[in-house]
């Protein structure tokens, strides 16, 4: 230190001074990346220490608010004027620009892009031309609302460390090779997707799953993954058919789930639960997840397998502190919540052995899942050795909170707390 | 809650000589500091040639009351064993009244404090004074831009020209 001579000048301010110009470069990017590009571009003309300013910096983002032949436009000219590399480049459209993004493509993979990010809403799918693929320094990628078109020479991307994808096609390759080609990947979202057979994701890297989409059947080779929400959707449930044959002699949950031990948050959505049910149900399943803290799960009230797959995740899952479950109806079989649930505790003793904190949420008017809410709430306060909240959510019902309240409780510091709605469960 | 007459005083000294005594955990918001006690644990005298006694006591003043909003959110989850949404949002929107009242500065005070927050690297004061310098901009004409940072317009007209040619675009009216 001390080797920098004192700005002393500067205690008495000059007041005709021009300080802003004098910022260094880094620090003008700084304010630029707060502005819309229109006011980036704009502050050109405000003087010669301006002029150039802008042209170099490497972060580009475009918001279409006019037409489409405005925007395209304006994206060639910034792209043309720009010099620099262009590290970090964000679209949202509201058109597909097919072919003008061919042309950015080509420039973003000289340029060496590492952040990708395509927002689009239309009807029609924009088209991912086969360049992308050729942007080899990429890092981070996002993109909604389109077909990607893979080259069949792809090499994978070797730095890519997230990647997201929304309401997409691929084709060329599979997305299984797609993720297996990215080594270092460590976050993977894909959204409203359909895909044929079994889908593969091995990832020696990845941290953080999100899938929501149609599959047949699944795979997970991701020894690292701590984050997992996981979420099947579909029409025909082909799965039925393609997972029978596999899933005769193991159940789906350690077939699929088994070779994950550092999970600690797990998130099943929708049909998932029903896969996960395919298959014998062990009724005391060796502990898989020692890490897994915290399970969001759906509870279908009116299938006994569904019942049975949610209860062994809790069983295989012994430290499990945070646990939020909707419940749901979809009709047949009016079972009586209070028998099914004394068979499938069964294990007493170290079920809900950790548990701290359970959400049990309301979603649908049915008077069967009030009695069950009720039951299960019984079962979380009689068992549950150190809980501390029972939140009910989004059910308001005062006799049911009443009879709540009558329930022993093994925890003396569990409270009952009634709540409109915990949203930000779900945010990692 | 008193602070512990143990907690370690470090005394910060602005280019024009002036000394300033702060706690080590309100020292330690400046990562540039930060990094500088974790060299070197007994130092106890920072000389700042790079910032001005007017401006560093800003700076001070910004990092106690960031420093003290955050003890007084711990302090709250600690007593009652988990934060309330509700008083952590208000305590949220006060500390944000807090830095805009903070910001209501001369843009020559504005751009010294970008300078200091850069160089001492305080990131949610870079944040503040970087977003505040960015709205003197925003949807502003090169006019009123040029008048709020008394910048001197020294393009001839050619010069002027053919910049908005080049992008004749960005000069277009708002729609």
């Amino acid at each position: 230190m001390g080797g920098l001579e004192p700005l002393q000048s500067r205690v008495k301010h000059n007041l005709h001074g021009d300080y802003i110009s004098d910022l260094p470069d880094d620090l003008k990017q700084e304010i630029f990346l707060k502005l819309p590009i229109k006011d980036v571009v704009r502050t050109s003309i405000l003087s010669s220490k301006w002029k150039d300013s802008w042209t170099s910096i490497p972060t580009l983002a475009f918001a279409q608010k006019s037409t489409d032949s405005k925007l395209i436009k304006l994206v060639d000219n910034v792209l043309m004027v720009h010099c620099g590399p262009i590290l970090n480049f964000k679209l949202f459209l509201k058109h597909p620009c097919n072919e003008a993004m061919g042309r950015w493509m080509l420039i973003l993979s000289r340029n060496g892009v590492r952040s990708f990010d395509l927002r689009y809403s239309g009807d029609e799918k924009c088209k991912i031309p086969s360049r992308f693929f050729s942007c080899v320094a990429l890092e981070w990628v996002f993109m909604s609302c389109c077909i990607i078109n893979a080259p069949r020479a792809f090499q994978g991307f070797k730095l890519l460390r997230m990647i997201a994808l929304e309401n997409f096609n691929l084709t060329g390759i599979s997305i299984g090779n797609l993720v297996s080609c990215c080594p270092l990947l460590e976050k993977l979202g894909l959204h409203k997707f359909i895909h044929q057979g079994c889908l593969h994701i091995m990832a020696p890297n990845l941290i953080q799953l999100h899938l929501y989409g149609e599959f047949h059947d699944l795979c997970i080779e991701t020894p690292k993954l701590t984050f997992g929400s996981i979420g099947l959707y579909s029409r025909n449930r082909d799965y039925k058919k393609s997972v029978a044959e596999k899933a005769g002699k193991e159940s789906n949950i350690t077939r699929v789930l088994g070779y994950l031990h550092n999970i600690q948050k797990l998130h099943v959505f929708d049909d998932f639960i029903d896969y996960l049910a395919m298959g014998p149900i062990p009724e005391n399943p060796p502990t898989i997840f020692y890490e897994l803290t915290e399970i969001n799960v759906p509870l279908c009230c009116s299938v006994q397998d569904k019942i049975a797959a949610a209860f062994c995740l809790f069983k295989s899952a012994p430290n499990l502190k945070k646990l939020r479950i909707e419940f749901l109806y979809y009709g047949g079989e009016d079972q009586l919540p209070a028998q099914i649930l004394s068979k499938l505790k069964a294990t007493e003793g170290c079920l809900f052995k950790c548990l701290e904190i359970v959400n049990i949420v309301h979603v649908q008017n049915n008077v069967l899942l009030a009695k069950w809410m009720l039951e299960f709430a019984k079962l979380v306060l009689n068992t549950a050795p150190v809980l501390q909240k029972l939140n009910v959510i989004n059910f308001e019902d005062a006799t049911f909170f009443t009879k709540l309240e009558c329930f022993p409780k093994l925890s003396k510091k569990a409270e009952i707390a009634s709540v409109k709605n915990d949203k930000d469960w779900l945010i990692m | 809650m008193a602070r512990s007459s143990t907690e370690n005083m470090i005394t910060l000294m602005s280019s024009d000589g002036e000394e300033f005594m702060v706690t080590e955990k309100v020292a330690r918001e400046c990562t540039t500091i930060r990094n500088m006690l974790e060299d070197d644990c007994v130092i106890t005298n920072i000389p700042l040639p790079n910032v001005t006694s007017d401006i560093l006591s800003m700076v001070i003043e910004y990092c106690m009351e960031h420093v003290a909003a955050a003890e007084k959110a711990a302090a709250e989850t600690a007593e009652k064993g988990s934060s309330s949404a509700p008083a952590a949002a208000k305590a949220n929107k006060d500390l944000e009244e807090w830095d805009k009242a903070f910001m209501n500065v001369d843009v020559y005070t504005l751009c010294d404090l970008i300078l200091a927050a850069n160089y001492l690297n305080v990131s949610g004061l870079l944040d503040l004074t970087i977003q505040t310098a960015a709205n003197l901009i925003k949807g502003k004409s090169p006019e009123q831009i040029r008048k709020t940072f008394h910048i001197q317009n020294d393009l001839s007209l050619e010069e002027e020209e053919k910049i908005r040619s080049q992008t004749p675009w960005a000069f277009e009216k708002s729609e």
